[in-house]
């Protein structure tokens, strides 16, 4: 399901196009109208963050299956139908490549 | 394990469906809204020369013996000394009305009473007068123990109130009970994450800048899920108040709260 975004991801994986979109993942991850994650998670180098959901740190090693952290910002429901996460790809809060965007940021915290 | 796997294959088919899992705040350890906001907003709150709120106490005590209406008629004219025949209404409210068969909230009680009694104009929903009678009323109940009936007649209304406290909704898929039941006392954006004991209402919201009531919090709290929120007055809000202050029963009333 998620090929389509990592076949484009994958396209752009040049150290310096990787870095951009590191940067456009965290004024996602950061926007309150669009990733909006420090509502509930902690992160380094962001303001007034919430608890509710655990920090995101070492993220590169707790997740190393790229597919599966996409999962979870796409829609955890589906694994955990009892969670609080917000379903970010299933309603239309993050595109597909957003959802890129915002784990090339979380993979460097 | 067959049961187990018999599980996993329903699952699919509840997630849809599935409302928060959560289990109610045990009674004794239900905690108003006041045990969540800093000393500052606290003492604010405590202090009747200092409490914003009070202000609207004292136009509503005004707005008490004001004549209104076709039939020129004060709310003191029938009601006497709001200090004796106000003393725990506004505990007892949502209530139910017989002629509506539905319950009806205080603001919608003062409205009522001034279409029928006073043959006057209803006050608009937030506008400066409702919410000063309503203060000026709730404020009589001061610290008294909230008791909305829970009877043959509320119990649906109280039901359905929970269905929509439990029900996700909105673009961010989440119910009240989830963030109020589930991880109250835990922080979204910095903020502490109160229990949604309806306790002091209407309250004076710093972030507002004025009195608002409980429908108005919960049309807010209903935007910030970025659902619709219900309209003002709409039966479904009601609902959720009558539920909301059942939940909270036996709670002290702290009207007007302070809040940030």
């Amino acid at each position: 399901m998620i090929a389509p975004a990592l076949a484009v991801a994958l396209l752009f994986a040049g150290p310096a196009s990787a870095q951009s979109q590191a940067s456009r993942g965290e004024t996602l991850t950061f926007d309150r109208g669009k990733g909006n994650c420090l509502t509930c998670h902690a992160i380094e180098g962001g303001d007034s963050p919430g608890n509710v959901g655990p920090a995101l740190a070492d993220m590169k090693k707790r997740f190393p299956d790229r597919k599966e952290l996409a999962a979870i910002i796409f829609d955890e429901t589906a694994r955990n139908p009892l969670t609080v996460m917000p379903p970010f790809g299933r309603n239309l809060i993050l595109t597909r490549q957003e959802i890129e965007a915002v784990i090339d940021f979380l993979y460097t915290r | 394990m067959r049961a187990f796997n018999a599980a996993l294959l329903f699952l699919p088919l509840i997630s849809t469906f599935v409302a928060a899992q959560a289990a109610d705040i045990p009674m004794n350890e239900r905690k108003s809204g006041s045990a969540f906001i800093g000393p500052d907003t606290k003492a604010m709150q405590d202090d009747d020369t200092i409490n914003p709120g009070m202000l609207a106490v004292l136009d509503g005590e005004a707005l008490w013996t004001e004549k209104a209406g076709a039939a020129a008629k004060s709310c003191a004219d029938c009601h006497g000394d709001a200090k004796a025949t106000m003393r725990g209404v506004a505990a007892r409210y949502p209530a139910f009305v017989q002629a509506l068969g539905r319950p009806v909230d205080l603001e919608q009680w003062i409205n009522m009473s001034r279409t029928e009694d006073q043959k006057a104009e209803p006050l608009p929903f937030e506008s400066k007068e409702l919410l000063a009678l309503a203060a000026y009323i709730a404020r009589q109940s001061h610290g008294m123990p909230i008791a909305v009936a829970a009877d043959a007649q509320t119990k649906p209304f109280i039901d359905a109130g929970r269905d929509i406290f439990e029900r996700r909704a909105g673009q961010l898929n989440l119910a009240c009970a989830l963030c109020h039941d589930d991880n109250w006392g835990k922080r979204l954006a910095g903020n502490l994450v109160p229990q949604a004991h309806p306790t002091g209402y209407p309250i004076y919201r710093l972030e507002w800048q004025e009195l608002g009531s409980l429908q108005r919090r919960l049309r807010s709290c209903m935007s910030a899920m970025r659902a619709e929120p219900y309209d003002f007055g709409a039966l479904e809000l009601v609902d959720l108040e009558l539920y909301l202050m059942w939940r909270a029963r036996g709670m002290p009333l702290e009207a007007p709260a302070v809040r940030p």
